[in-house]
């Protein structure tokens, strides 16, 4: 911990210390570049200005005026940024005094030769993907824009179930996905809180976990499936259409983000001043229809952004019950004071998605006269100001506050069916309890409540100190707090004695989402960015800091409690050349994902088993008496998942060529998962009748019956930070000159992926079977270190025609899997029979294997032991390997005039999956994929920009 | 003009062209069908002096020239021109319609026998100058096929007789996009063009198994033109055609017994795949080519001859899961047309047409083996064994026919048209040397009339005609075979269906208001079809599979069909 301490502290103080000392002598006075954003001699109101070098920026005010102060001596670019217009920059020479300017922009039409349909990549890696390239994606929901970051491949886009979210992978897996921070206008979107607690939905539920020996009753699978719980942001919920720009960043975030462990998704935002905009999409699955404006409200009173979308998602049409309706509106507020000699930057936003489709159908639940209601609502308020001070020490005050409420509630009115009466236990404490026959048919009325309510504040500051004419450095640092608490009610069944899923005797005794304890987090974080610009065409940068974290609300004998936790990063470049410009990144950063509520506090596990189990036609004479083992989930020596990652790349432009390469590693060793564990548990069962005894026509009783003592081992599941993944990679992204008399820019990127998943817990494995009467009486203990690594490498080749005469957009997308591959591989390679380096006997006592037992587990003569060894296949070690399949896609946009535009797509437009045999498997496989396509209009009504373009 | 048997054309059933520079063109779209019944509607009611208008504005060149043209010759007035002057001329159309039709007694079973749709449609051209022109259309549309039988395929005439069938039947749900462009540019004596096209469908069924059918058609085309100094127009155009249809069918539920016939023509079918399935998936492939030659005399003297001669190719190919090409079939198309128009003065222009479709499809059916890849781990293939080629399918059909043209007044016409159409469709296997032959004739009449105003434009239509049979030959007895085959279902009730005697009649009445700066209108049209199934054309063998397919009777029955179609539209 000290040691973490140490580091974070000393990289930035690190960065002060790399100044010469003598240089802070030499401070030289600050200068303001002011001015004024146009077009075409039209002041754009509160456009983006910033200077991405010096990490400041400010928002012009309704005059288009702008001051950017405490700007250094040198050559800055200053950009700016509004919706309905391209982004504009300008390099600005600050001497020796303050300097004005005009920026002039061009309005967001096909006609002008600046569109930007592709992702936007900054000197740390950062890719950025604006307002246009969102457009021309088409896209539903933010995952749909992930296509254009190198190294992903085309998915179909699927509305009705939630997906992982993944990032530098091959696969998925829930710690990653959970570990993807989404930040929208600056404010972290959680997850944390969700507890959707039903067999079947809570994680820890036995039927949840992949390792279920029986499929036959999973629970509630439809409702399950489209659960987010412990797995991040459900993207499918995030509209783009409220959506300006989004910046993700795959590898080291900066040290103002926490509690995240997987890359960073930045989303701003729409707001300002905007004509009517109207977009339409229909494709195979989604059908879509928005409509928001942006107006200004007057002198001084700022503006306000208006929109709201409605979705209506299906992804197979036969599947009538899958249909996902989505409602969003979204109000932004924005204005510009002054105060004194200072100005503030005041926003705030007001937002709310719904889920419209409540009551959910299909031919199931007419025939059993089945209700399913789904109820899905979002309120998210949010309020940021920015202080800009302009002072000596402190530039900017920035300070962001944020409530949501979500409320996500499930009712069902649901016919359960069994073979057989099921005997039940009532008990809700250990011991020995009466239970009770259902009948073979009932309703059960239920309803699922998680109300999950997050608080958000973070204060922060920035400064910027020069040294010399080539030292730079900007400080951002800061603290921020988040609060999660679940008011919700969680499971509650009307009627205890008819539960929905009695197939599963783990099913929990509802426990009340607001009994539990709220999480609280509270952080801080110093960053620190030093530049030095030794010549025109020569920069070395340092982004160094560090962020202190630390768990608040924790019982005391959690291993979080009081623990404050460090994340060093460090990105760093070199920037050099002229014609052949080139830059050279380095970059570590470790990264903390803190547990949820889910894992934190789990629900406990019930084990019921039946002493005496006594059903007759009868019903008076029935008697059931059954014996309730309570195992708790809760692992107090839970941690965070750390995520180690390092990268190092090269960027190189030459001519209108540009490269982009970045290799990393990643490794986290500490990732979340509910772990199967065994116990052994004994208890009196009542089977075998006494001698001369008579229980017909009465109702028997314990006494009737010869006491056993029975044992077996149960299992349960804990939560752990077991779970092992490492990702390795090289992603590549290639830009070519615009060929201009095809007018078209090729872009080719990709990446090559190799990612394993495996447990850091050793495997146990109990053979389930009995020896004579008895069940058998060990469980095997195994150095597995069971792994499943897969591979894949890919290229997407993007053919962007731009017509700008025609106002015409045409791209051709190929994407090229080279070669895809997975592989399972234990520390038993090629042996595959697996002997236990320890085991559990019935008194749960561990016990090494000595050689001798290892020879009789080994043999195949004693009972008790040869059932150890665990016997794969061959085919479980064989490399599932797909041949090269290629994918085409296109989509087009044709601007019609200033107010309309028509897009449409087709993906798979031709799709080659050569068949091959899979070894695996052992049979021949095919992957036909199904073309996806649709079509679009936007009118953006009273957009006339015709005086501008000219 | 032409039969239903369109579909054969890959893009003939999806093209969705309408490109005329002229308003009058622009709400005339005779290729954009969504139903069988539309189809047959549309190729019927036919003003053959547009019809050659139609086909040569396939080529994308055709609107470069035409525009170029005009513009060139814009300050000359056509002191010959008969027709109607222009007062308006729009580049744009928005439509939107609704359709709805049903069938009594016969129908085709893969088709069904009733349908309704709803359409969105546009369709705009702009000249850029020097730039070229480009034109393009979009179309969505969504409806229901009712009550298809005994086809699990949708499109089933572009695959036939390889399609899937199942014992089931029911409505299928559709939604369609279209999307096309076409552009064409000036390099001095030549014109370049090139044109894109593409249509996707998907099609559900919520009666048990249900299926879903993801249908895409796409075609690319390029194109050259050449104008000589004598105002003689030759174009040459050659295309790729791709259509794909991947089939799924699922949700077998427990109790129901239904099989999936893989059926490849004549009531004849996969007996080993053809069990009793949970689901099962299939992939239908056609590439081919196409070529197509135009020659148009200058338009401006009394005599202008226009003739097309178009050729067109494709191969399918079906996958099922673990099989390559389980079937196959090759389809040559040859499409001649000539047309004449004489300006036999001021007032009276004649026209002459004279159009044909020739079709022949070959099928073939390959034997395939399992074997071992390998023994170690059991890992196993297919390879093909053997190939047979013993199904024919040739249908010729066209029509002949003689236009009267009138101008009544500066701004009105009248149209009197006469012909025949005819049809001769030809089923074989030389296998079995079984045999089903239709041959029809329909004599027809037809009147029109269309009034310009500054404020409006009214434009109406009535065509009629008689179909007779000439000739009918079913030659197919399967039933000596142990097992129950299809052949009343597949076979015989297509050749039912075309031994029939009706009467067709299609109506159509258009109304235009002008405003400022555009025109909105409406436009009707109905289609009528009384006739029945000839008195010897009936079906006296055991049927195999009675099932819940919706399906015909065994015995003659009435051939009745109602359509209409509501638009309203746009033009700028």
């Amino acid at each position: 911990m000290q040691k973490y301490i140490a580091i974070s502290v000393a990289l930035t103080v690190g960065l002060f210390l790399t100044i010469p000392f003598e240089l802070f002598a030499q401070t030289k006075r600050l200068y303001n570049i002011s001015g004024v954003v146009l077009s075409s001699g039209t002041p754009i109101p509160y456009a983006d200005v910033y200077i991405e070098d010096l990490r400041t920026n400010v928002l012009a005010d309704e005059d288009g005026k702008f001051v950017l102060t405490r700007i250094p001596q040198g050559k800055h670019k200053v950009q700016t940024s509004s919706m309905g217009y391209n982004d504009a920059e300008k390099w600005i020479t600050v001497s020796d005094k303050d300097v004005n300017v005009k920026i002039y922009m061009s309005p967001l039409v096909y006609e002008i030769d600046q569109i930007q349909v592709m992702a936007k990549r900054d000197v740390r890696n950062k890719l950025e993907i604006k307002e246009t390239a969102i457009e021309y994606v088409q896209p539903v929901s933010l995952a749909d824009v992930m296509v254009l970051l190198p190294g992903n491949v085309y998915q179909n886009n699927a509305m009705t179930k939630f997906s992982l979210n993944t990032n530098r992978q091959v696969g998925s897996d829930q710690n990653t996905s959970l570990g993807i921070g989404v930040t929208t206008d600056g404010v972290p979107q959680s997850s944390d809180g969700n507890r959707t607690q039903m067999i079947g939905l809570t994680a820890n539920s036995y039927r949840w976990s992949k390792d279920s020996d029986n499929d036959n009753n999973r629970g509630d699978d439809l409702t399950k499936g489209r659960s987010s719980i412990n797995s991040g942001t459900d993207m499918r919920y995030i509209s783009t259409d409220h959506i300006q720009s989004v910046e993700y960043t795959k590898g080291i975030s900066s040290p103002r983000y926490g509690n995240l462990s997987s890359g960073h998704v930045k989303i701003n935002s729409k707001y300002g001043v905007s004509p009517l905009r109207i977009r339409t999409k229909i494709d195979l699955k989604n059908k879509l229809v928005y409509a928001g404006k942006g107006f200004s409200l007057g002198p001084k009173v700022g503006t306000l952004y208006v929109g709201a979308d409605y979705l209506n998602a299906i992804d197979d049409v036969r599947e009538e019950m899958d249909k996902f309706q989505r409602l969003t509106g979204q109000a932004y507020y924005n204005n510009k004071f002054r105060i004194g000699g200072y100005t503030l930057d005041f926003d705030a936003k007001v937002a709310q998605t719904i889920s419209v489709n409540k009551m959910k159908k299909d031919e199931l639940t007419y025939e059993y006269n089945e209700t399913y209601k789904a109820d899905y609502s979002k309120t998210d308020f949010m309020a940021k100001m920015k202080l800009n001070l302009g002072k000596k020490w402190i530039d900017n005050i920035e300070w962001t506050n944020s409530l949501d409420r979500t409320e996500d509630r499930v009712d069902r009115h649901y016919c359960v069916i069994t073979a057989n009466p099921r005997s039940m236990p009532k008990a809700n404490e250990e011991g020995e309890h009466e239970g009770y026959y259902l009948p073979t048919m009932y309703y059960s009325d239920f309803y699922v409540e998680n109300t999950p309510v997050n608080y958000y504040s973070q204060l922060n500051l920035d400064s910027r100190f020069t040294f010399g004419k080539r030292w730079i450095l900007n400080v951002e640092y800061g603290a921020d707090f988040h609060s999660t608490k679940n008011w919700g009610d969680g499971a509650v069944i009307e009627d205890p004695e008819r539960p929905p899923f009695p197939n599963d005797n783990s099913y929990m005794r509802p426990r009340k989402n607001w009994e539990i304890p709220a999480i609280e987090v509270g952080g801080a974080y110093l960053h620190g960015i030093l530049c030095f610009k030794a010549t025109e065409n020569q920069t070395a940068k340092i982004d160094a800091g560090g962020r202190l974290t630390e768990m608040f609300n924790l019982p005391s004998d959690y291993a979080l409690c009081n623990k404050l936790l460090t994340e060093p990063r460090i990105n760093a470049n070199y920037a050099f050349g002229k014609k052949l410009s080139s830059n050279i990144r380095f970059g570590y950063g470790e990264e903390n994902k803190l547990p949820t509520m889910d894992y934190l506090y789990p629900e406990k596990t019930y084990k019921d088993f039946w002493m005496l189990n006594a059903y007759t036609n009868n019903l008076a004479n029935r008697h059931l008496i059954t014996y309730t083992k309570i195992y708790d989930a809760t692992n107090t020596e839970l941690r965070e998942n750390k995520n180690h990652k390092i990268e190092f790349g090269y960027d190189a432009s030459i001519k209108g060529f540009e490269l982009s390469v970045t290799l990393f590693h990643e490794f986290s060793k500490t990732g979340f998962e509910y772990f199967k564990l065994y116990e052994p548990v004994t208890y009196p069962l009542y089977t075998t009748l006494k001698e001369d005894t008579d229980i017909s026509n009465r109702r028997p009783e314990k006494t009737d019956y010869v006491e056993q003592s029975f044992s077996e081992f149960v299992h349960y599941s804990k939560v752990m930070n077991s779970k092992k993944t490492t990702k390795d990679g090289l992603e590549y992204r290639l830009i070519f000159p615009k060929i201009k008399p095809l007018q078209t820019n090729i872009e080719i990127n990709g990446a090559y992926y190799e990612t394993t998943y495996g447990s850091s817990q050793p495997d146990y494995f109990y053979p389930n079977s009995k020896v004579g009467d008895n069940m058998y009486p060990y469980v095997g203990v195994y150095d597995l270190d069971a792994h499943t690594t897969e591979k894949r490498f890919n290229s997407n080749f993007w053919f962007n025609t731009h017509i700008p005469r025609f106002r015409l957009i045409f791209t051709n997308f190929f994407q090229l899997v080279w070669m895809q591959t997975k592989q399972y591989s234990d520390n038993f390679d090629g042996i595959y029979k697996k002997t236990p380096f320890a085991y559990i006997d019935t008194q749960n006592k561990t016990h090494i294997v000595t050689p001798e037992v290892l020879e009789k587990i080994k043999g195949n003569e004693d009972i008790s032991w040869y059932q150890l060894k665990r016997q794969t296949t061959a085919s479980a070690y064989a490399k599932d390997e797909q041949p090269v399949y290629l994918l085409w896609n296109i989509k087009s946009t044709k601007e019609l005039n200033d107010w309309i535009k028509l897009s449409f797509f087709v993906n798979g437009i031709l799709d080659v999956h050569p068949k091959y045999i899979s070894k695996k498997d052992n049979y021949t496989q095919r992957k036909w994929s199904q073309p996806f396509f649709g079509m679009e209009l936007i009118l953006n009504i009273g957009n006339n920009k015709k005086g501008d373009k000219k | 003009m032409k039969y239903i048997l369109t579909a054969l054309l890959i893009f003939e059933c999806c093209g969705v062209m309408c490109s005329f520079s002229q308003n009058h063109g622009l709400t005339h779209c005779p290729d954009y069908s969504l139903s069988p019944s539309e189809s047959r509607a549309n190729s019927f009611n036919t003003d053959i002096s547009a019809n050659r208008e139609l086909r040569l504005s396939k080529h994308p060149v055709f609107h470069a020239i035409d525009n170029d043209l005009r513009r060139r010759d814009s300050a000359d007035t056509d002191t010959t021109a008969t027709h109607a002057q222009p007062l308006h001329s729009y580049q744009n159309i928005v439509l939107t319609g609704y359709s709805a039709g049903k069938a009594e007694g016969d129908f085709l079973p893969y088709e069904g026998n009733g349908s309704y749709d709803w359409r969105l449609y546009g369709h705009g051209s702009h000249n850029y100058g020097k730039a070229g022109t480009l034109s393009g259309t979009v179309a969505y549309a969504r409806g229901k096929h009712r009550n298809i039988g005994w086809s699990t395929t949708r499109f089933p005439n572009l695959y036939w007789p390889f399609i899937l069938t199942d014992t089931t039947g029911g409505n299928s749900q559709f939604e369609t996009y279209d999307i096309e462009g076409q552009y064409g540019v000036n390099l001095g004596s030549i014109w370049l063009g090139a044109s894109a096209k593409f249509k996707g469908e998907q099609a559900h069924r919520m009666t048990d198994p249900r299926l879903l059918n993801n249908t895409t058609f796409l075609q690319f085309g390029l194109d050259l033109g050449y104008v000589t100094p004598k105002g003689q127009q030759l174009m040459l155009g050659g295309g790729y055609l791709r259509n794909k249809q991947y089939e799924h069918d699922r949700y077998w539920r427990p109790g129901e017994q239904q099989r999936f016939f893989v059926v490849h023509g004549f009531g004849l079918y996969d007996n080993k795949e053809s069990g009793v399935f949970m689901g099962t998936s299939r992939m239908h492939y056609l590439n081919g080519f196409l070529t197509d030659f135009s020659y148009t005399s200058p338009v401006q003297k009394k005599v202008c001859v226009t003739a097309n001669i178009g050729y067109q190719r494709n191969k399918l190919t079906v996958e099922e899961n673990e099989y390559y090409d389980l079937y196959a079939s090759t389809t040559s198309v040859f499409t001649p047309q000539l047309h004449f128009k004489w300006q036999c003065g001021k007032t009276i222009s004649i026209h002459l047409l004279s159009e044909h479709e020739l079709m022949k499809r070959l099928g073939y059916e390959r034997v395939f083996e399992r074997y071992m890849t390998n023994i170690a781990k059991s890992t196993y293939d297919y390879r093909q064994i053997a190939e047979y080629q013993n199904y024919k399918l040739t249908t010729q059909q066209g029509a002949n026919a003689l236009r009267a043209e009138f101008a009544l007044g500066r701004h009105s016409t009248f149209g009197l048209q006469g012909g025949a159409n005819y049809l001769h469709r030809n089923e074989q296997n030389t296998f079995y040397h079984f045999e089903v032959d239709n041959l029809n004739v329909m004599p027809y009449g037809r009147a029109d009339y269309k009034l310009t105003k500054k404020k409006f434009e009214f434009s109406t239509s009535v065509q009629s005609g008689i179909q007779s049979v000439r000739n009918h030959t079913y030659d197919v007895d399967i039933t000596a075979s142990s097992i129950s085959h299809l052949d009343f279902q597949t076979c015989f009730a297509p050749y039912a269906y075309y031994a029939a005697e009706y009467t067709q009649t299609v109506a159509e009445i258009s109304y235009t208001y002008f405003l400022k700066k555009c025109g909105i209108g409406a436009k009707v049209k109905y289609m009528n079809i009384t006739g029945e199934r000839l008195k010897d054309v009936g079906f006296d063998k055991p049927v195999g599979y009675y099932a819940a397919c919706p399906m015909i009777q065994t015995m003659p029955d009435k051939h009745n069909e109602q359509w209409f179609n509501v638009s309203t539209f746009v033009i700028f």
